[in-house]
């Protein structure tokens, strides 16, 4: 029964499915204002001070006032980011080669990097300030730190995914270690790679911005602490919104990338999900 | 057997305390400060352990605090009802929508200062000023203050590299390392101490030396809806009364007051601590509140400071000044215990 309904409501059916598919594109939308709405009459009810509680109005007009400010400092917060980042990518996939080639140093760094992981970031930060100073390294380097070790962990799951039948297949018709390696096992892990990678995209700004509170000069994490000094609230969730948004840019770029690179591994998953849901 | 004696006698302790206690009831009161300790604080230990505070029957904690700002939020949410904080960060509070109010003002003049390293004394001249590197710790006193001094110069915050970090010792540690010039600190405090600690010598230059601009500094404040209890103001009045005596107390007898402070800060050698305390005391008072009681403030100089402050950082003036301060928890020397 459920599963007829499903069917009947899919987008793919011509006709009836404009309607449907239009709801299903504007409900979170709606859902999203009714929360701002809830929002801007509770502070209307409750008489909410602006220093603890702005109205969303308010704090929208702040955002667009204030525009010039939000991307300045934001330019250097996504630049960080992404310097983080792309190091950790960089330094994390062959470290993920090396470890799914070799147990032994698997063994050998599995521990370093579990310390680096555990460790907590937001403790260590001020070292790096005392370090590298206030500029651009010790950001870099947070956002490096936190971002890694989903990369690692995930793309060593999917790079040992690879089954041992498709192995033995693979080598029986001839093909090399490296064809097997780069025909093979490295398609197979990308799923496992794609889902490290996002869960990185989403943790690497936040590196970024542990690394601005600690000290510096600029970037939204400096702005947030100058402008809650200031006790200008508005501007403080003015650029809450605008990390929220670099955040999910940052986030659905990555899956972008996923649908390029493995079409076959997204649209499948996409066609499940009506019937799941 | 012994092991018996022991609790027996544990026991017997604990009974006659409980018996005792009643009679010398005391009031808990926390109360935060603005920072953690340095020798401004000394006069708040002294009437702690001189038993002023007792004598009034409080029982006073004096709480560290990070910063005016965050404490002043802290006094706003009622989390601590009294606190001490820079009367000017109060006041951009106040301009907020925050409930607070200042009832007694100790420091009257900014100790605001740029402090740096002796070798590489920055800014010490206006000329100086534009793109020095200066520290600041988010949440504390020293923006509302330089917003102001840079507006009076005619220049804007932006024009000095601003460095803002998360915690006290971080802007220290800036200036050490030579990553900032200077950071914006109180001459009796940052500047002494971090010789003391390191080695270093330093230098400060005071915001008032340099533009002329003061305001009035830290203050006593509370919560204005915990201010609204009888039961409240009346501990409050106690609270304030065994403080001015352990201000006074401190002014007459430093070299006291430092020894009783290091006792709680033993970071502190006693020449650091009475200096701390010397400068602190050159500062309690304006020409406008000269032989007035200690904390009194005069309405003229929250007027100045408003002014100032609402030209040059924006700061959303107040019709009524009352809405500030109010003198009338306060009282007169020696400030001694109300007789029963």
């Amino acid at each position: 029964m459920a599963i007829t309904t499903n069917v009947a409501t899919r987008p793919d059916r011509p006709g009836r499915g404009i309607a449907a598919w239009l709801t299903a594109k504007l409900t979170p939308f709606v859902g999203i204002l009714v929360f701002l709405a809830v929002w801007q009459a509770a502070v209307a009810i409750f008489k909410a001070p602006a220093y603890l509680l702005p109205p969303p109005t308010e704090i929208f007009r702040t955002f667009f006032s204030e525009l010039p400010r939000l991307l300045h400092h934001g330019w250097f917060t996504t630049y960080e980011m992404l310097l983080g980042y792309g190091l950790a990518v960089v330094i994390a996939i062959p470290l993920a080669i090396a470890i799914t080639s070799s147990q032994r140093f698997d063994r050998f760094v599995m521990p370093t990097m579990l310390f680096f992981q555990v460790v907590p970031k937001v403790a260590i930060a001020p070292l790096f300030l005392v370090w590298f100073g206030v500029g651009t390294t010790p950001k870099v380097l947070i956002a490096f730190l936190i971002s890694f070790f989903p990369i690692v962990i995930d793309a060593a799951v999917g790079l040992r995914s690879m089954s041992s039948e498709m192995n033995d297949l693979a080598r029986s018709m001839g093909a090399t270690r490296m064809q097997v390696f780069a025909q093979f096992r490295l398609p197979t892990s990308l799923p496992y790679l794609f889902s490290g990678l996002k869960v990185a995209a989403t943790l690497a700004v936040a590196g970024a911005v542990v690394g601005e509170f600690v000290g510096a000069d600029r970037g939204l994490g400096y702005l947030l602490m100058v402008t809650g000094t200031n006790l200008e609230t508005a501007m403080v969730f003015a650029t809450l919104v605008a990390l929220t948004m670099i955040g999910l840019v940052f986030f659905y770029a990555v899956e972008f990338l996923e649908q390029l690179l493995i079409p076959w591994h997204v649209s499948h998953r996409v066609r499940e999900d009506p019937a799941t849901m | 057997m012994k092991g018996t004696r022991i609790i027996l006698s544990l026991v017997a302790a604990a009974m006659s305390a409980t018996l005792v206690a009643p009679a010398a009831a005391q009031t808990k009161f926390p109360f935060r400060l603005n920072w953690t300790l340095y020798g401004e604080h000394a006069p708040f230990f002294v009437a702690r352990d001189k038993g002023f505070y007792k004598e009034e029957g409080l029982d006073v904690e004096i709480q560290e605090g990070s910063g005016s700002t965050t404490v002043s939020q802290l006094v706003a949410n009622a989390s601590s009802p009294v606190a001490y904080v820079d009367a000017a960060t109060m006041m951009r509070g106040v301009g907020a929508g925050m409930p607070i109010k200042a009832v007694g003002v100790t420091l009257q003049q900014s100790p605001m200062a740029f402090i740096y390293r002796a070798d590489a004394a920055r800014p010490t001249k206006i000329a100086d000023i534009k793109g020095s590197r200066i520290a600041i710790t988010a949440g504390d006193a020293s923006l509302a203050i330089f917003t102001a001094f840079m507006g009076k110069l005619g220049m804007k915050v932006e024009d000095v590299q601003m460095i803002v970090v998360a915690n006290p010792a971080a802007k220290e540690q800036a200036v050490l390392n030579k990553q900032a010039d200077a950071l914006l600190g109180y001459f009796m405090d940052q500047g002494p101490r971090m010789q003391l600690q390191t080695g270093v010598k330093m230098g400060w230059t005071r915001l008032y030396d340099m533009g002329g601009v003061t305001t009035l500094s830290s203050a006593i404040i509370t919560n204005n809806d915990w201010l609204k209890d009888a039961k409240n103001q009346d501990t409050l009045r106690r609270f304030l009364r065994a403080s001015q005596r352990g201000w006074d107390y401190s002014n007459k007898n430093r070299a006291e007051a430092a020894e009783i402070f290091r006792k709680s800060a033993p970071v502190f050698t006693q020449e650091i601590a009475l200096l701390e305390v010397d400068g602190t005391m050159t500062i309690i008072h304006t020409e406008r509140t000269k032989g007035k009681a200690i904390g009194w403030s005069a309405m003229e100089d929250w007027k100045d400071t408003q002014t100032l402050l609402e030209t040059y950082a924006k700061l959303k003036p107040q019709p009524d000044l009352n809405q500030y301060y109010t003198n009338s928890f306060l009282s007169e020397a020696p400030y001694l215990p109300a007789k029963k």
